[in-house]
Order: structure tokens, then C-alpha cells, then sequence
């Protein structure tokens, strides 16, 4: 092993060793947990751009280990993995800084630490996978982690939620499990492989057991995905604390289960298989439907993280459905709609946060006049909201483009229409948050204001700042995406590997 | 030393432990066990490299080699099988010396030892031997330990339920060893040499029947697994660990080493899918009755009669491969993780006074490293990686899928879920927030015990490569 | 590059600063000060800028480049012109700041600004959705920031039709971009583009918008507001090609309608401001002819800058004729150019427009020969109403003048001025010559009808208001749109028919019956 294997061991293990030992810290003390977590989110961070400049230059990273004789485990950083990584670490330094604010003086902290950092170091071994065992290595430790974040307050809901949670992702590991295997068997081990996928080598006799195995793979990932029927976990999960929340809705949980659909599509079965099955079409519609459901969904929630959770719901798709349309344009804008959305979600959570511990604010009917009271946290919540719409300049737009331009290209303008109306829709959920935000008078008091939290600024800075940096990533995303190192940019440079022209 | 001296004091060294316990009496025993354990692990892991190296362990005793005398000879899956024995005895030990004067031992000081230490010696034996009736001495002393071990107490629910123990573990052992006699008319017990001289007809069809049927009584098949759950409940919680970890993968170590050696030859397809799925309704019928359970070490229990259904299937898997390996790695997996949560149960019974799952409430906040203990241990049972019970997961379902017998997939998967159902259901409780339930702190350093050994379990999952080349030593 | 076309990118980001320094207290005083000023660096880039310079900027979404050609040149400036006479208004009326409604108005204002000037200085489709999409929402600001019901309906029926527009107009643009649909795609450009012109049946709109804002933010909603969505149709509309299905009888049918709708409505109406919504509508009727002939391109051009020079002179009139009878004297001659009598500048546009429909294949020529005279026969008579109603109202004091009288001015003489420097525009004063005839007799039959009308003591009917019940949050669908908004009116007969039919209209559902039967009819329409 030469020292290009080192970084993506580095890269997991700056979350992991950190989260074994806050395990073990006691209660009280703070600092060392902070000093922790904050030294591994910086340092996985600063690994991560070392990455980019390295794949960016055209080098490969990878950790080769043998788990079984034929079963490697496998880590590698191509510039898919990147995209991933890049997100979750930048999106898990933000959200430290934010459940550090969150969770001041609440019990448990060490435990939640502790599989705070488990759960990033799942995302990015997911990101980092290399082969289908690993990827389904880290996606088991993903649900195993993030499980006692959902019931971390121990009430009663909050166990019906983890029971929910993992009723749906067990199933779905169990299920996963049995394609990987069934392919494995069919196919004897393989990597991950860009430019027409791994299977090339696989008789073609084989279709109805590679549909077969495609149905239960992406039924595997579409659990953690949300796609429909499969989505019910999400909305109750929503009783976890909003730093889990913003964490699952935007970086892990749900896009583990996108970009396991997205590895598989490209780098397991490749495009022009996948289509040649006749199974992308199926899925594109599969995906339309859920993007739709979510949205009348959330239409109906009063509760706003609940109406965020269904807005998840139906943005995730947006990924698949880029996928499944299979063309390089429409690839482009699933890609880049995993980071945008990432950034404009978390933001959105940060604020119903915000609202919630600082105002006492959960019900979308209780928000009259929360922009005046809270001024920052409203813009933050803007923005993102604007982005979700797909109204630009905010990073939505971006990916809507290239969805809308790359479901015409691929002759699959029907999926264009699902995208406006979703469009539609996701404007008649969020603008009437909006309204009441900015446009309404407030009459009543707020149900629970926590003076606490209430300084020189409208909340404590740690609550705020995050919630404000990635409203303006989300932005910067979008009004500047025609950089060459924007999520657009870093999207077509992978699309160009999968795509040869 | 040499291999041949090791596996001498394998067996000896914890045969004289005994004694020495059982003389000194009181606290002192507990110095003997802890004193002889740190030996047995190094004298296991030195056995098990050498086996692993592919090194010859065999040692005649007394100088007669087989079929005359009687000779040792580790093969992998017995020098894994004496390594988690290693494992979990050093823990046990030390956990004992703590829970002694606190848990449910506290009213038979010292007399926990003897039994412990003679019940360590019998694996030791088992593991060695190569020939059936050396196995059937093993066997009983193993059993005759561990009923002892259930009724330490003395209570009433224990008795009965170690007589009930006793009854089916006797009528096991006599079934067995009618089946060595029906062996010996094809001229030798070694089993090597068995495997080449035993032909199809009645004596073999008996034999099979009489030892399949005993040693699945013994490990506690449905639908031969009442006794089991009882019997480990209310054993007290260390010896719960060792009856639950090693006894019952004692003897199917038994089984699956007489299948592949000798019956495999002999039996039909029809039948070895018959006893898979017997493994199958193990695996089932006890996932669902631990779904059932109100107590945290019954429903442990009767995980273990769902786990060990599992390793059934290494019967009509036969030789596919990956399957052997697998198998043991569950097996021994399972011995580690079912040993760290038994022996988390007893830190709960010891803090909380009560094992009802209602009554653990809280137990995530005051006892942490305990609950992640159940909970890491619980990843083996589910088969979740990267714990070892994931690898002899993904093995089995390998050699199922190449195989081509794609059902026994479904019955893993299936039986994974199950166990996440039952797992999960012990951390539900754990993790709810309690009201005020009267808590007595645990020392934290008998909280590591049960997490230590159910890391190792869960890192075994990273061992998986040279894990396996052990195993196939000596593998059919 | 010359320096002249950093003004582009200052000029969007001038009013976008200002804004953001308006929001915190300690800041907003100097803000506000600078808050008129702002629109100088459009005024400025449209002067300075060179024809052909371009400022690329391939980093800022998926690549842009700001430039400006004649056509852009010629809306910026008169936006620029509005921008500044509005902002004229509004300052000395001290409403810049007073109280939290008043802060929000300014900053969306200042946003509307810079998105309706930066959609008039791209080429490109995306940056010019980004710019047209700022104006139309921050419009939305506008609308609804005050805090009262109708202001809020209002907003909210704005809204939801901008929204829908937007969709329409992305959907174009990414079928343009992919190069497929061009027919479907133009449609759904006219339609996503022209709701901010009140095209039938997205005209509901406009009226109660323009009745719930302040003089000063209806002057810029008519004006550039408009004029970028006028602009991209002009930049963007494919109006001739091979793949092109006719879209001729569609736009002058739909401009006609758009036309005779309008202006019925405008007369309908009891507020001034409410009026000159509906009258947009009729007007923009008038320009959607224009668009079915591609060689009429600078008529309309010429037609959309006169537009909104003298609908900003007669909305800041509304509150300027209030001064006194010198002020509502003047009023009339704007009231006049828009009805096209010559010699006023409404004339020229006027006449281009129906010397370009001869050019038209039949039936459509003759259509047009007798519809557009007639347009300004009902625009005499909404005008007369108009006047009427704003010297009804009570005199007031402390109302600026100036801006107003400078609106008039260059909405009289304006189009002159144009005529004389623009080449393309150089035969506008001979075809109002020609066209003498055509022009002056609908606006002398209006007129002639309005006193007879007026004498008579002919009652019009009102159109029902917004009813502000339907408005109050109520339990779960408090977050929702309100179910219905309008009222059933009470008065038979067939005025009262077309007040109902409205009303219906209004409603939501309708609303989206309607827009969903629009698309479905547009796509097979595409498809046959």
C-alpha cells in the first residue's frame, strides 16, 4: 500500500476516532467534547480539499483491504465520491457548530456526539465506497447510528419514530443485502467501475435476474431515499432534535440512499444497461410520482417540520429522477441537485430550529411576524425556501435547468411538466410561510421564548451563524455556478467520466 | 513450548484451576480462575496462529495414535472454537470476580469457580478431539458443569429447570453414544478415518439419526429447545454468558463436524434439506418467542436457540463454498456477543434489580457503555456489518445463492430481521427516558467487560480474511 | 471592454445594496437618501454603453453576458426615466421609511428595480429569467406589504399568477435550450411573459394590484416592471421559422380580446388606479397585434416605451391632479396620447400599428383595420371616466408635481424625439399622416359618448371587491390559498353576467381550471 491509500482511511477515521472517544468523555465536559468535535470536522475538511486539488489533477485514491477471500473492502476517491464527501463534511462542520449551540445544557451530550460522528463517518464511507459490500457496510452503519439520534430524547413518539425508522431501514438493509449477494453470486465480486458500469462482463442472458437484482437494489436504497411507498419513516423522524433533523434531510440518511441509487445506475449496471433493461423508465416514473406525493403532502402539514420533511420527500427524487432519465444533462442536474439540495434543506432546518428553540415557534400558524422578530433567520429561510422553488439565483435553479433541459434532451419531456408543477406546488407550501413571516402582524405572543437564547443578536450565534453560512452557500451555488470548483462545475466534470464524448 | 505441550495445558491447567478453587473455597477461588485465564487466551491464540499458519496440532496422548489410542488434533474450526472459549472464559472470570459479592452469586461464594473452570476444561477437550467417543467425554463433562452452573443459587425455578436440563442433555448424550456404538462396527472413531470407512446402510442410518437427534437436543433445535430458555435465565448471569455463548456451540460443534466428516457421505438430499430447515424453524420459532418475551434474559435466550439454528444450514449447504466458514464464524461470533450481552444483563439485573423490560428504562443514560454493550452485541445477532456475524452472513448467503438453494437466503435475511426486531426492542426500553426507578451505580470497569468482548465481536467483522483461512484449515 | 459597462453589473447592484443598507436601523437614514438615485446608473449605462461592448461573466450562473443593443438601450433608458420619476414622487411624500410596511415597500422597490433594469440588459434566456423573476416577485412585496386585507388578496392573486408565469416561461426557456417544441415553447413564452402584460385569461391581476399600491410603486409597476416582460418578448419570442406553426391568428384574437376586455373593465371601475390597471390590460391587448408581425417589431417597441412613459404620468397623475386644476388640466394630455389622438405621441405608435396590419394575410388585415381604431375609442371613454374620477377626489396637499409633469412631458414629446433619432422609427410621422383619419374619429366618438354617457346620467355597475372574509386565517387551510375570493353580485342582467363571470374567475379553482385547460390546449394546439 502506497501513501494514496492513506487519505480515504483518513478521511473516515477523522470522524470515527474522534466519535469513539467522545463515547467515553463524561458529561460535564464540554470543552474537550467541543475541542473533538470541531478538531475532526476541521480536519476532514481540510483533507477533503486536499482531495479535490488531488482529483482534480487527475489522481486516484484508494484502500484496498480484504475482508473475505473474494470480498474486498474497498475505498476509493473518484470524483463522484468527491461531490459526496465535500458535502457531508462541509455540511457536518456547519451542523457541529449548530448542535453544539442546540444542545447546550441538555442531557446526554457525550452519547450524542458520539453517534453524531459515527453517523458522518457512515456518509462518507458510503461516499467513499468502492464496491457494493463496502457501500453496504457503511449504509447498515449509517441506519445503526443514526437510530439513537431519533430517539435520543427518549419520549414516547420519539420511540415510535425510531421503531418506525428502523422497521423501514432494517427491511431495507435485509433487502439490499439479499441483491448485493444475489449479484455478487451472479456476477463474482467487482468495483464500482465509471464508463458503462460493472456488469459488462455478465451474459446477457441473465436480464430477468439483473432486473430482478436492480428492483432490489433500488429498493434497498429507495427506503433511505423516500421514495414512494417507501417514505413513511421520514415525516415521523421528525421528532428527532434539529440538528439530526438538518443532518438527515440533507447530507446522510436520505442522500446515502439517493447516491446508492446513483451508483448504482452508473457504476454498477452503467446508463446503457440500465437502459437497455428497461428499467430507468420505470424508475424516472417512480420518481415523478414521489416528487409530486411529497409535495401535495406537505401542502397539508401545519407542523413545519413536518412540511419540510414531506418537502425532503419530494426534492430527493429530483436526484433520482436525473438519474433515471439517463442522458449527460439530466445527469448534471441530479448530481448537482444532491449538493444543492443539501444546502438549501439543512438550512431550512437550521431555521425551523432556530424558531422552535428560540421562539417556541413548530406550527407554520404560529409564525405571523417571525421576520421581524427574528430578521436573519427569515433570510436564511428565504433564500433556501426560493431555492427549493427553483427560482434563481439560489442553487435550485441550477439543478432545475439542467433537469428540465436534460429531460428534453433525453426526449422525456413529460418529466419536465412534473418538474414545473412540483415547482408550483413547492412555491404554494413555502410562500405562505413566507407571507406569514414577513407580511403578517403579530398580535399574539410567542408561545415559548426562551430568554436564553436572546442576546445583542436575534438567537445565539452558533444557532444563527450556521443557518446564515449555508443559506449563502446555497446561494453562492447558484449565482456563481459557472465556476469550474462550483457543485455545477465539480457535477459536469463527473458527468464528462460517465459520458465520454 | 511446543503445540503438543499447549494443548496439554489447555486442557489441564483448567482441570487443576478447578481443584484448586474448589480446595481454597471463598474468595480465594476466584484467584485461581483469574490467574489460569490470561494463560489459556495466549495458549489459545498461540494454537490458533499455528493452525492458521496450516502447522500440524495433533498430539497422541500417551503415545498410541489413532485408531488404538486416543489422539488430539485441532483443526481450524476447533482452534477458533477454543480461542472464543478463551475469550469469553477471561472475561467471565474477571466479571465474576466482580459480580461475586453484589449479583446473584452473592449467596454461594466461591462455588461459582469449580464448576466454571471444569466446564472451560471440557471445551478445551472438545475443541481437541478428533474422534467420537473423546467427544462424547467432553460433551458430558461439559453438561454436568453447566447444570451445575444453572442451579448455583439454588432457587427453585433454577432447580427445576436444570433437572429439565439434565433430562434432555442425558437422553441427548445417551442417544449420541449409542450412536458411537453403531460407528465403532466400522472399525475405528476417528473421525478422519470414519469418513473413509463408513458405508451407507442401517448401522450408518442409526447412527446418524441417534447423534443428529441427541447433539440437536443438546443445542437446543426447535423443536427440542424448551429446556434452554429456563435453564439460561435463571442461571445466574455469568453462567448465563458461558451456557448461552459456548455450551450450545459446543455440541453443534459436534454436529457439524460428524456431518461433514462422516454423515454427509451417507445421507440424501432430502434429508439434509429436512434439517436445514429444521435450522430454518429454529431460527423462526425463537426469533419470534424472543419478540415475545417480557424479561431481557429470556428473550436472550431464546435468541440463541434462533441463532443457533443458522448453523443447520451448513447441512444441506454442505460443501458449497464459503459455507463452512461461515458457519463457524457465526458460530463463534454469536459465542462473543450472546457472552457480552448476557453478561450486560446481569450489570442491569445489578443496578436496576430487575431485568423486565419496562424496568430498564433509562438504563442509556445511566449505564451507557452497558446498553452500547447489548447493542453492539446486537449487531452480530442481526448480521449487521461490520460485525463478524455479518461476514458469516454474507458467506452463507453466498454459498446458499451459488449453491442455487436461493430459500436459505430468504431465511437469513428473514432471521436478521427478526433479530432486529427482538434487538431493537431491548434498546427501545433502554434508551427511554425513565421516571425515578431506584438505581444502584455498577462499577465502571465491569461495564467495559461486556463491551470489550462485544467489540471483539463486532471487530472480528475486519478479521474476516485470516478468520476464514483458519476455518478452512482442516475444513471438509 | 470599455469602464462604461461595469455600469451594467452597478446598476443591478446599486439598488440591491441600497436595500440591504435600508433594512437595519442604524443605516437607514443614508439609505434612504440614496434610494431615488439609484436608477442615474441605469440612465447613465443606457447613454455611455457602447453598441456591441459586452461584459462576459461566464462564472455568475451558467454563464453570462451583459450587453445592450439599440432595443435595449432605448427600454433602459425610459425605465431608468420611470424608475427616477417614481422614486421623485415618492420621496418628498415621506413614505420611504415611515413604519415597518413602509421599510418593506422600499426594499422591494429597490429589488423590483434591479431586476426589471438587469432583464433589460441580457441577451441570454437564464440571467434573463433570474432578472425578470426578481422584479415580478419583489412586485409581489410591493403589492402586499401593506398590511391591509385587499392589499394582501391582492398580492396573493398576484402572486400565484407571476408564479405560474414564471413556470410558463422556464418551461420555454428550457425547451428553447434543448431545441425542441419551438411552437409549444413560443406559446408558452407569450403566456409565462405575457400575465405581466394582462393577456386574456391571466388579466385579473393587474388592476387590484396597481389599486393596492402607492402612486409611486403602481407608476413602476406599469412601467419597467411591464417593459421587461415586454422586452423578453420581443429578445425572446421566435416569431417566424420554419418549425414555427402560425401563431398570427392567435395573437391578434387573443390581442383583440385582451383588448375589448380590458377596456370594458376599465370602465367598470370606481378607483382611478384600479382603472388604469384594466387599462394596461387593454392597451398591451393592442400591442399583442403588434407581435403577430415580425417587421413590426420597433412599432411595438416604439408602442411599449410610449406605454409606459405615459401610464406612470397618468398613475403619479392620480395623485398629482390633486394639487389643482393646473395639474388635472395636464393630465388630460397623457389621457389624450394614450387614446392616440394626434398629434400626440401615443398617435405615431398607434399608426405604425396599423400600417404594419395591412401587411397581415387575410382575414387578419381586415380584423385589425376595424379593431384598432376602435381600441381607441373605448380607451377615449375609460380615459374620460378616469378624469372624472380623480377630480372627484379630495383635493390634497404635499403631493409632488414634478415627476408627474415631467412623465407628461416626454410622453408627449417623447416618441418625437425618438422618430427624429431613431432610423428605424423615421417613418412613424408620415403614417400618422396617413393614418390621420383612422385616428382621430375613435377618440372623437369615445369622447362624444362619455358626455353623452355622462349627461345621461348612465350608472355603471361595480365589480365586486375583494372580499377580505376569505382572507382570515382559519385552522388548516390557513395556510393555504383562500378558498374563493369574490362574491356573488346580487344584479341581474348582463352587466351584472360579466361581473359574475369575473368573479368567477377570481376564484381560485377556477383559476386553475382555467390555466390547466390553457396548457392542455396549447400543447395539443402545439402538437397538431
Amino acid at each position: 500500500m502506497n501513501w494514496t491509500g492513506l487519505p480515504p482511511v483518513l478521511i473516515v477515521l477523522s470522524s470515527l476516532l474522534p466519535g469513539i472517544a467522545i463515547f467515553f468523555l463524561a458529561e460535564e465536559r464540554t470543552r474537550l467534547r467541543v475541542a473533538l468535535n470541531l478538531g475532526g470536522a476541521v480536519l476532514k475538511m481540510a483533507l477533503t480539499i486536499l482531495m479535490l486539488w488531488g482529483v482534480w489533477r487527475g489522481q486516484r485514491f484508494e484502500f484496498t483491504f480484504a475482508l473475505l477471500p473474494g470480498a474486498d473492502f474497498v475505498l476509493r476517491i473518484d470524483a463522484l465520491a468527491l461531490l459526496f464527501v465535500t458535502l457531508s463534511s462541509t455540511l457536518w462542520l456547519v451542523t457541529t457548530v449548530y448542535a453544539i449551540g442546540y444542545l447546550e445544557d441538555s442531557p446526554n451530550r457525550s452519547r450524542f456526539f458520539g453517534f453524531f460522528s459515527l453517523c458522518v463517518t457512515a456518509t462518507v464511507g458510503i461516499a467513499q465506497a468502492g464496491n457494493l459490500l463496502t457501500l453496504f457496510l457503511f449504509y447498515e452503519l449509517l441506519t445503526l447510528s443514526t437510530y439513537p439520534l431519533v430517539v435520543h430524547r427518549g419520549t414516547d413518539a420519539a420511540l415510535d419514530a425510531g421503531r418506525v425508522y428502523l422497521a423501514y431501514a432494517v427491511t431495507a438493509g435485509a433487502v439490499l443485502l439479499a441483491g448485493i449477494a444475489w449479484l455478487y453470486a451472479l456476477a463474482g465480486p467487482f468495483d464500482f467501475a465509471a464508463e458503462g458500469g460493472a456488469l459488462a462482463h455478465v451474459e446477457r442472458e441473465h436480464r430477468t435476474a439483473l432486473t430482478a437484482i436492480f428492483v432490489l437494489l433500488v429498493g434497498g436504497f429507495g427506503v433511505k431515499a423516500a421514495l414512494v411507498p417507501l417514505h413513511g419513516w421520514l415525516p415521523r423522524a421528525m421528532v428527532a432534535p434539529a440538528p439530526v433533523s438538518a443532518l438527515l434531510h440533507a447530507v446522510a440518511v436520505v442522500k446515502a440512499g439517493a447516491f446508492g441509487i446513483v451508483r448504482v445506475v452508473y457504476d454498477v449496471y452503467g446508463q446503457t444497461l440500465a437502459v437497455d433493461l428497461g428499467v430507468t423508465t420505470p424508475l424516472a416514473a417512480l420518481a415523478a410520482a414521489t416528487i409530486l406525493y411529497g409535495s401535495l403532502q406537505a401542502l397539508r402539514q401545519d407542523d413545519l417540520k413536518r412540511r419540510l420533511a414531506y418537502s425532503t420527500v419530494s426534492q430527493l427524487s429530483y436526484i433520482v429522477l436525473g438519474t433515471a432519465l439517463a442522458g449527460p444533462v439530466a445527469t448534471i442536474g441530479g448530481l448537482v441537485h444532491l449538493v444543492h439540495q443539501g444546502l438549501m434543506k439543512i438550512t431550512l432546518f437550521f431555521c425551523a430550529g432556530n424558531l422552535a428553540e428560540t421562539l417556541g415557534v413548530h406550527k407554520i400558524s404560529e409564525m405571523d411576524g417571525a421576520g421581524r422578530r427574528m430578521p436573519w433567520t427569515m433570510t436564511a429561510f428565504t433564500v433556501a425556501a426560493l431555492g427549493m422553488m427553483g427560482a434563481p439565483p439560489v442553487a435550485g435553479f441550477v439543478s432545475e435547468w439542467y433537469l428540465g433541459v436534460g429531460a428534453l434532451a433525453a426526449g422525456q419531456g413529460w418529466a419536465l411538466a412534473v418538474l414545473l408543477v412540483s415547482s408550483a406546488l413547492n412555491a404554494s407550501y413555502f410562500l405562505p410561510i413566507l407571507h406569514r413571516a414577513w407580511f403578517v402582524e403579530r398580535t399574539a405572543p410567542w408561545p415559548h421564548e426562551e430568554p436564553a437564547r436572546s442576546g445583542r443578536l436575534e438567537t445565539s450565534l452558533s444557532l444563527l451563524g450556521p443557518a446564515v453560512l449555508t443559506a449563502a452557500l446555497s446561494l453562492g451555488a447558484g449565482l456563481l455556478a459557472g465556476l469550474d470548483g462550483s457543485p455545477l462545475g465539480w457535477s459536469r466534470f463527473i458527468a464528462a467520466q460517465e459520458f465520454p464524448l | 513450548m511446543t503445540h503438543e505441550a499447549w494443548a496439554t495445558v489447555m486442557v489441564v491447567l483448567p482441570l487443576l484451576a478447578a481443584a484448586a478453587a474448589f480446595l481454597l473455597g471463598g474468595r480465594w477461588a476466584a484467584w485461581a480462575g483469574n490467574l489460569a485465564a490470561p494463560v489459556l487466551v495466549a495458549g489459545a491464540a498461540v494454537l490458533a496462529l499455528a493452525v492458521g499458519r496450516g502447522e500440524e496440532v495433533r498430539h497422541a496422548l500417551g503415545g498410541w495414535g489413532a485408531p488404538l489410542g486416543i489422539e488430539w488434533r485441532l483443526d481450524g474450526a476447533g482452534a477458533a472454537m477454543q480461542l472464543a472459549t478463551a475469550l469469553v472464559g477471561w472475561g467471565v472470570a474477571l466479571f465474576a470476580t466482580g459480580y461475586e459479592p453484589h449479583g446473584d452469586l452473592e449467596r454461594a461464594p466461591g462455588r461459582f469457580w469449580p464448576p466454571f473452570l471444569m466446564l472451560w476444561a471440557g471445551l478445551d477437550a472438545l475443541c481437541l478431539s478428533a474422534d467420537v467417543f473423546n467427544l462424547y467425554v467432553a460433551l458430558e463433562l461439559i453438561a454436568l458443569a453447566a447444570i451445575v452452573l444453572v442451579t448455583l443459587e439454588g432457587k427453585a425455578a433454577a432447580v427445576t429447570a436444570a433437572m429439565r436440563y439434565l433430562l434432555v442433555a442425558q437422553v441427548g448424550a445417551l442417544c449420541y453414544f449409542v450412536g458411537v456404538g453403531f460407528l465403532y462396527g466400522f472399525g475405528t472413531l476417528d473421525l478422519t478415518q470414519l469418513g473413509a470407512a463408513v458405508r451407507p446402510g442401517v448401522p450408518a442410518t442409526l447412527a446418524l439419526a441417534l447423534m443428529t437427534v441427541g447433539l440437536m437436543a443438546k443445542s437446543a433445535l426447535v423443536p427440542l429447545h424448551v429446556w434452554l430458555p429456563p435453564a439460561h435465565s435463571a442461571a445466574p448471569s455469568p453462567a448465563s454468558a458461558l451456557l448461552s455463548g459456548l455450551v450450545v456451540a459446543a455440541s453443534m460443534l459436534v454436529l457439524l463436524r460428524l456431518w461433514a466428516a462422516v454423515f454427509d457421505a451417507v445421507a440424501g438430499e432430502a434429508l439434509k434439506q429436512a434439517i436445514g430447515a429444521l435450522g430454518v424453524a429454529s431460527v423462526l420459532w425463537g426469533s419470534l418467542l424472543a419478540l415475545r418475551q417480557e424479561r431481557l434474559k429470556p428473550l436472550l435466550a431464546y435468541s440463541t436457540v434462533a441463532q443457533v439454528g443458522y448453523l443447520l444450514l451448513l447441512v444441506p449447504l454442505g460443501g458449497a463454498a464459503g459455507a463452512w466458514p461461515g458457519g463457524f464464524l457465526l458460530l463463534i461470533a454469536h459465542a462473543l456477543a450472546k457472552a457480552a450481552m448476557f453478561l450486560a444483563a446481569g450489570l442491569i439485573l445489578e443496578a436496576l434489580g430487575d431485568d423486565r423490560l419496562p424496568s430498564i428504562h433509562g438504563a442509556a443514560r445511566h449505564m451507557p457503555m452497558t446498553v452500547f454493550a447489548l447493542g453492539i452485541g446486537g449487531l452480530t445477532l442481526m448480521g449487521l456489518p461490520p460485525s463478524g456475524g455479518f461476514l458469516a452472513k454474507w458467506l452463507l448467503l453466498g454459498a446458499a445463492l451459488e449453491s442455487g438453494q436461493w430459500w436459505w437466503a430468504l431465511a437469513l435475511l428473514a432471521g436478521g430481521l427478526l433479530a432486529a426486531g427482538y434487538v431493537f426492542t431491548i434498546l427501545a426500553h433502554a434508551f427511554k427516558e425513565a421516571s425515578d426507578a431506584p438505581f444502584t451505580p455498577v462499577r465502571p470497569w465491569m461495564e467495559g467487560i461486556p463491551l470489550g468482548l462485544a467489540v471483539v465481536s463486532l471487530l472480528m467483522g475486519l478479521a474476516g480474511a485470516p478468520l476464514t483461512a483458519l476455518l478452512e484449515a482442516g475444513a471438509p | 471592454m470599455t469602464p462604461a459597462l461595469l455600469l451594467l453589473p452597478v446598476m443591478v447592484l446599486a439598488p440591491v445594496a441600497v436595500a440591504a443598507l435600508v433594512l437595519p436601523a442604524r443605516t437607514r437614514r443614508a439609505a434612504t437618501a440614496l434610494a431615488p438615485w439609484t436608477p442615474l446608473a441605469a440612465l447613465a449605462a443606457a447613454v455611455l454603453v457602447p453598441d456591441g461592448a459586452t461584459l462576459r461573466l461566464p462564472a455568475v450562473l451558467l454563464g453570462t453576458t451583459l450587453a445592450l443593443d439599440t432595443m435595449g438601450r432605448l427600454f433602459l433608458g425610459v425605465s431608468a426615466l420611470v424608475w427616477l420619476a417614481a422614486g421623485a414622487h415618492r420621496r418628498p411624500a415621506g413614505g420611504w421609511v415611515a413604519g415597518a410596511a413602509e421599510v418593506r415597500r422600499t426594499v422591494f422597490f429597490l429589488l423590483s428595480q434591479a431586476g426589471s433594469l438587469g432583464a433589460l440588459a441580457t441577451m441570454e434566456p437564464v440571467p434573463f429569467y433570474l432578472f425578470f423573476a426578481v422584479a415580478t416577485v419583489a412586485a409581489y412585496g410591493m403589492i402586499a406589504a401593506g398590511a391591509t386585507l385587499a392589499g394582501r388578496a391582492a398580492g396573493r392573486l398576484y402572486l400565484a399568477i407571476a408564479l405560474f408565469g414564471e413556470l410558463l416561461a422556464l418551461a420555454a426557456f428550457m425547451l428553447f435550450a434543448a431545441g425542441q417544441a419551438p411552437g409549444l415553447a413560443a406559446v408558452l413564452l407569450l403566456f409565462g411573459l405575457g400575465n405581466k402584460l394582462g393577456l386574456l385569461p391571466l388579466h385579473l391581476a393587474l388592476a387590484p394590484a396597481y389599486a393596492a399600491m402607492p402612486a409611486a410603486a403602481t407608476a413602476a409597476f406599469a412601467g419597467p416592471v411591464l417593459n421587461a416582460a415586454v422586452y423578453g418578448l420581443l429578445r425572446f419570442l421566435p416569431l417566424a421559422g420554419p418549425a414555427l406553426p402560425d401563431l398570427t391568428g392567435l395573437l391578434v384574437v387573443l390581442g383583440l380580446a385582451t383588448a375589448f376586455t380590458g377596456g370594458l373593465l376599465a370602465l367598470l371601475q370606481d378607483d382611478p388606479k384600479a382603472l388604469l390597471g384594466y387599462s394596461t390590460v387593454s392597451q398591451m391587448g393592442i400591442l399583442t397585434t403588434g407581435l403577430a408581425a415580425a417587421p413590426l417589431a420597433p412599432a411595438v417597441i416604439l408602442f411599449a416605451l410610449l406605454h409606459a412613459v405615459t401610464k406612470a404620468a397618468l398613475v403619479l397623475g392620480t395623485d398629482a391632479g390633486r394639487r389643482g386644476p393646473v395639474p388635472l388640466a395636464v393630465l388630460v394630455l397623457p389621457a389624450l396620447s394614450l387614446a392616440a389622438l394626434p398629434p400626440a405621441g401615443g398617435a405615431l405608435a398607434k399608426a405604425w400599428l396599423e400600417e404594419g396590419a395591412s401587411a397581415l394575410p387575410e382575414p387578419w388585415a381586415g380584423v385589425l383595420h376595424v379593431g384598432l381604431p376602435l381600441t381607441s375609442t373605448a380607451t377615449a371613454l375609460y380615459m374620460a371616466r378616469f378624469l372624472w374620477l380623480v377630480a372627484r377626489k379630495a383635493p390634497a396637499r404635499g403631493v409632488p408635481v414634478a415627476p408627474f409633469l415631467a412623465l407628461a412631458a416626454t410622453a408627449l414629446a417623447g416618441p418625437w424625439i425618438v422618430a427624429v433619432a431613431w432610423r428605424a422609427a423615421a417613418d412613424a410621422p408620415a403614417m400618422m399622416m396617413a393614418h390621420a383619419w383612422t385616428l382621430v374619429w375613435p377618440v372623437v366618438l369615445g369622447t362624444v359618448l362619455a358626455v353623452a354617457g355622462w349627461r345621461a346620467g348612465v350608472s355603471l355597475p361595480r365589480l365586486p371587491d375583494v372580499d377580505p372574509d376569505a382572507l382570515r386565517p382559519s385552522g388548516s387551510t390557513a395556510a393555504r390559498f383562500p378558498p374563493a375570493i369574490g362574491r356573488r353580485p346580487r344584479r341581474a342582467g348582463l352587466w351584472a353576467r360579466v361581473v359574475a363571470v369575473e368573479a368567477r374567475l377570481r376564484t381560485q379553482r377556477m383559476l386553475g381550471l382555467v390555466f390547466f385547460a390553457m396548457l392542455a390546449l396549447m400543447a395539443v394546439l402545439a402538437h397538431a
